[in-house]
């Protein structure tokens, strides 16, 4: 009776805490359809103004763009670099490896606001600073360890005699790389370019400090939000987080029914 | 006499300050069923990796047809390998897996398919050709990886402990399906396993290793019988190690002089043993029988106690101890056991003839 | 002989690149901001020289004594109260639920990840606002409003919303690790469910426990989000007074002197919080 009881106060406290994480994300989207310029109870009349109201921002437009171009760049480039990385610690044991798999993991741990202090000047020293490739070279910064994370793990799930087997059957390295490394890696190799990408759309700091005046879309979020309240970050936040999700459900989807389809083939 | 299809010449492994293989010289014949046998550690991995070109010998040369290949790359060579694991494709289906070598070869889908399915037919698997290989058993795992390293016709393969996943049945069953494609194929199979029991019910010829060192080579009757030195005694079969002093000799029976009696044992011609130094012999458990009472048809009798005994399924070993404290084991069948009536604790004689009495060097 | 030079193309192809990279992009931009730190400004613009200046100017400012202070301790309270409030739903999560149900909620707590977290500021502004939702509520039941926003409450909030979701999921991640005969172990000897807490799995999970309250310190010391939105600027943390002396005051050096104070920061409490968290282990 006790211990019944005291489970469904866990389960009532769970609540509470997935309500405190959630209510954000719920509000803004629910105020998105909110005609009042001033959000409060009771909510005022259902309107889709605000998400005219983006639409019609050319400046909201060009910084989607930007940041679109900076997240497929960053996926890509930053899950080539995990890749390597990841590999190298698999595959090879040599002196100063631990700093090797530092200088790979430790970026996250910088704060973003001294990273866009140190690239900044940095990049604005040798004549990078300022443009949509500035913030790719940055965020390939802090999104590479996300990658690395991701693809080394998968690289442990795998039986160590696999690449020997491939050299074994006449498989050259580069060989055992193409046909038995990549294939086996790929599921990790997929979520590390989600993965990376959301990382990239939603960060503002660095970019805020590198772009110049090639803003991205965070970044213009962030410029709304020192502005007077806007409830135009609510339907911005909402696209992108419907989009954001979208990628990420469709890459499950993808990755389930090819699993599945070998699955049921007899 | 034409030379050997593989020959391992002086090698040596070390690793660190580590030797995992000391000196090996082995000539392997076209066509034979070795097997390397020994327990973790005794250098039958390695000497295998050598020959498969994933480790590279420190000293010596591996041969393969009278050509060094001690700087080829597994890939240089056509050595396909067996693993414990069995090292499937999990990507793959079971086709793509036996196709894997063909498509390193470059050969065209068309072809490598019809080779790949041919062999997956002749291993009875060609019905799960397009599952995964996570969706077989494990016996159908073995073939596919059988079938993975024979597509390629190569003259050699290598095999590492691939039956040690598999449970007591389906190891009986695949190892009938293992000679019988070494029969059938005509080649070289290289068997690495720590169990007795494996190598010898399929390999011509079985090399026992030990702290990187070969102990003995022969044939499994060969090292049943003979064993010819103190680690094969005590690791094939069940045996009793005994000795005593040269005393004479007459007829090819040697009498030592040991510490219950004199022994009478059967000097071999073959490796005759030096006669000055104290001498060791071998006579297996089943050749020592137990009886109430004196049995003169046998050349060799001491009285023992009985201390214990231990069924191990068909038979029963009797642990038994001399006048003088030493152990002497007797495997007895069930049939025996029914002649030798209700075994109380007490006096029991112990019997074996010279004939099966072997000398070992220490 | 071609092998071997054919062997080092291959690993080097994949052992250089992500070097290469983040000495370019990561080592060298941080050691230039320690350069940085030593360099002067005339006239608005930064110039290579060699003076103690900034360092001793900064570390004469009892504003910057004040505002690290106070970044130290808000970061320090929001790791413990972020590992508090944590806790027991981390416990539930992974000993009470069955094993779908938690697959569930675990996947849910990576749905913030995927959110922008300015935008959940932004929202949070709406909550807190003086006539907010949460105002509006405690009028209807006849309290009077509360101040939340623009005080140290909001930064805190804020940097909440940053850290829980990871928070529990690495309290998650090390309670699953934990022996589950350990705890059923200590409950046959005898040990109350609650004491069993606090004398089994705590100490079991520790590692895990702290390296989560390590990742809400060094989230929180180095956000300026919540402290200027929700904050309302009202405390002056280090990555304010970064913004103010960098973006706003071109004063690049004394803005690197902070950063280098913060980063000199973290790494001292990393190593702390990992040998704690060590202690006593190989």
């Amino acid at each position: 009776m006790n211990a019944r009881l005291n489970n469904s106060l866990l389960c009532l406290y769970l609540l509470i805490i997935l309500g405190f994480i959630f209510s954000p994300i719920i509000a803004s989207f629910i105020f998105s359809f909110n005609a009042d310029r001033f959000p409060s109870l009771p909510l005022g009349e259902f309107s889709v103004k605000w998400y005219e109201a983006v639409n019609e921002d050319a400046d909201v437009w060009a910084g989607f763009y930007r940041t679109l171009t900076v997240g497929v760049s960053v996926a890509m480039v930053s899950t080539f670099l995990g890749f390597c990385a990841a590999y190298t610690d698999y595959r090879y044991s040599f002196t100063g490896k631990s700093v090797y798999l530092a200088l790979a993991l430790l970026p996250p741990t910088v704060p973003l606001i001294i990273m866009g202090l140190a690239m900044l000047f940095f990049l604005s020293r040798v004549d990078l600073s300022g443009g949509t490739h500035s913030v790719i070279i940055s965020h390939v910064v802090m999104c590479t360890p996300f990658a690395m994370a991701l693809i080394r793990l998968r690289l442990s799930q795998m039986d160590p005699d696999l690449e020997s087997a491939a050299w074994n059957l006449g498989a050259s390295q580069w060989g055992a790389m193409r046909f038995v490394i990549f294939p086996f890696c790929l599921p990790a190799i997929v979520s590390s370019l989600l993965i990376t990408m959301a990382v990239s759309f939603d960060e503002f700091a660095v970019a805020w400090f590198v772009s110049g005046l090639n803003e991205t879309l965070p970044v213009r979020i962030l410029s709304f939000l020192q502005g007077q309240v806007s409830p135009r970050i609510n339907a911005i936040g909402s696209v992108v987080f419907m989009l954001s999700m979208m990628l990420v459900i469709a890459a499950n989807i993808i990755l389930m029914r090819n699993s599945s389809k070998k699955t049921t083939e007899e | 006499m034409s030379e050997s299809l593989v020959e391992f010449r002086n090698v040596s492994k070390h690793f660190d300050d580590y030797t995992a293989v000391d000196n090996l010289n082995l000539s392997i014949e076209q066509g034979e069923f070795i097997a390397l046998m020994g327990s973790s550690g005794c250098g039958k991995t390695t000497s295998l990796r050598m020959l498969a070109g994933f480790e590279e010998p420190s000293e010596g040369e591996v041969l393969l047809r009278g050509k060094c290949i001690n700087h080829l790359k597994s890939y240089q060579r056509n050595t396909p390998l067996v693993w414990q694991t069995l090292a499937l494709f999990p990507f793959l289906s079971v086709v793509e897996n036996v196709e894997f070598g063909l498509r390193m070869q470059k050969v065209a889908k068309p072809e490598r398919r019809k080779r790949a399915l041919k062999w997956l037919d002749n291993l009875a698997i060609a019905e799960f050709a397009e599952r995964r290989v996570d969706q077989l058993s494990g016996g159908q795992r073995q073939r596919v990886a059988l079938a993975r390293t024979l597509v390629t016709e190569p003259e050699i393969l290598l095999l590492d402990e691939p039956l040690s996943a598999l449970d007591s049945n389906m190891v009986v069953h695949m190892q009938g399906v293992l000679t019988e494609l070494q029969r059938e194929l005509g080649i070289t199979f290289i068997y690495v396993t720590h169990s007795q029991s494996e190598a010898f019910a399929m390999a011509d010829r079985v090399v026992i290793m030990n702290e990187g060192r070969v102990q003995q080579i022969g044939s499994p009757k060969d090292l049943y019988q003979r064993p010819n030195n103190h680690f094969v005694a005590g690791f094939v079969g069940k045996n009793n190690i005994l000795g005593g002093q040269y005393k004479s000799e007459h007829n090819g029976i040697w009498v030592l002089a040991g510490n219950d009696g004199d022994y009478k044992i059967k000097a071999s011609e073959a490796e005759p043993a030096d006669r000055s130094a104290a001498t060791d012999f071998a006579i297996s458990a089943d050749r020592v029988f137990v009886s109430r009472t004196v049995n003169s048809d046998f050349d060799n009798q001491f009285l023992c106690r009985l201390k214990g005994e231990e069924f191990v399924g068909s038979a029963v070993v009797l642990y038994l101890e001399t006048e003088s404290g030493e152990q002497i084991i007797s495997l007895v069948t069930q049939a025996q056991m029914e002649v030798l009536g209700d075994l109380k604790k007490g006096d029991y004689y112990a019997h074996w003839q010279s004939d099966h009495c072997h000398i070992i060097k220490p | 002989m071609g092998l071997i030079s054919n062997r080092s193309i291959f690993s080097a192809f994949f052992s250089f690149p992500p070097l290469i990279y983040q000495l370019a992009f990561f080592v060298f931009p941080l050691f230039f901001l320690l350069v940085l730190s030593f360099w002067s400004v005339k006239f608005y613009r930064v110039q290579p020289d060699f003076t103690f200046s900034n360092w001793l100017y900064i570390f004469e400012k009892g504003y910057f004594w004040k505002s690290y202070g106070w970044t130290f301790s808000l970061a320090a309270m929001t790791s413990i109260i972020a590992s508090v409030i944590a806790f027991p739903a981390s416990y539930y999560i992974s000993f009470k639920l069955s094993e779908n149900i938690k697959r569930i909620v675990l996947l849910s707590l990576i749905v913030p990840f995927f959110t922008s977290y300015l935008v959940r500021i932004y929202s949070w502004q709406v909550f807190l606002n003086d006539n907010g939702i949460i105002n509006a509520a405690l009028d209807y039941i006849g309290v009077g409003a509360v101040a939340m926003i623009n005080t140290k409450l909001g930064s805190v909030i804020g940097y909440l919303t940053l850290s829980l979701p990871l928070v529990i999921l690495l309290q998650v991640f090390s309670l699953s690790n934990i022996d589950r005969n350990l705890v059923e172990a200590a409950h046959n000897l005898k040990c109350s469910p609650l004491k069993t807490i606090f004398l089994v799995v705590i100490p079991a999970a520790r590692v895990g426990l702290v390296l989560a309250a390590l990742f809400c310190f060094i989230l929180s010391f180095g956000d300026f989000v919540s402290p200027i939105y929700l904050g309302g600027a009202t405390t002056q943390t280090l990555s304010i007074l970064i913004i103010d002396l960098s973006k706003a005051g071109q004063q690049w050096p004394r803005a690197a002197v902070v950063a280098i104070t913060m980063i000199v920061t973290l790494l001292a409490t990393t190593f702390l919080a990992l040998r704690f968290a060590y202690k006593g282990k190989s």
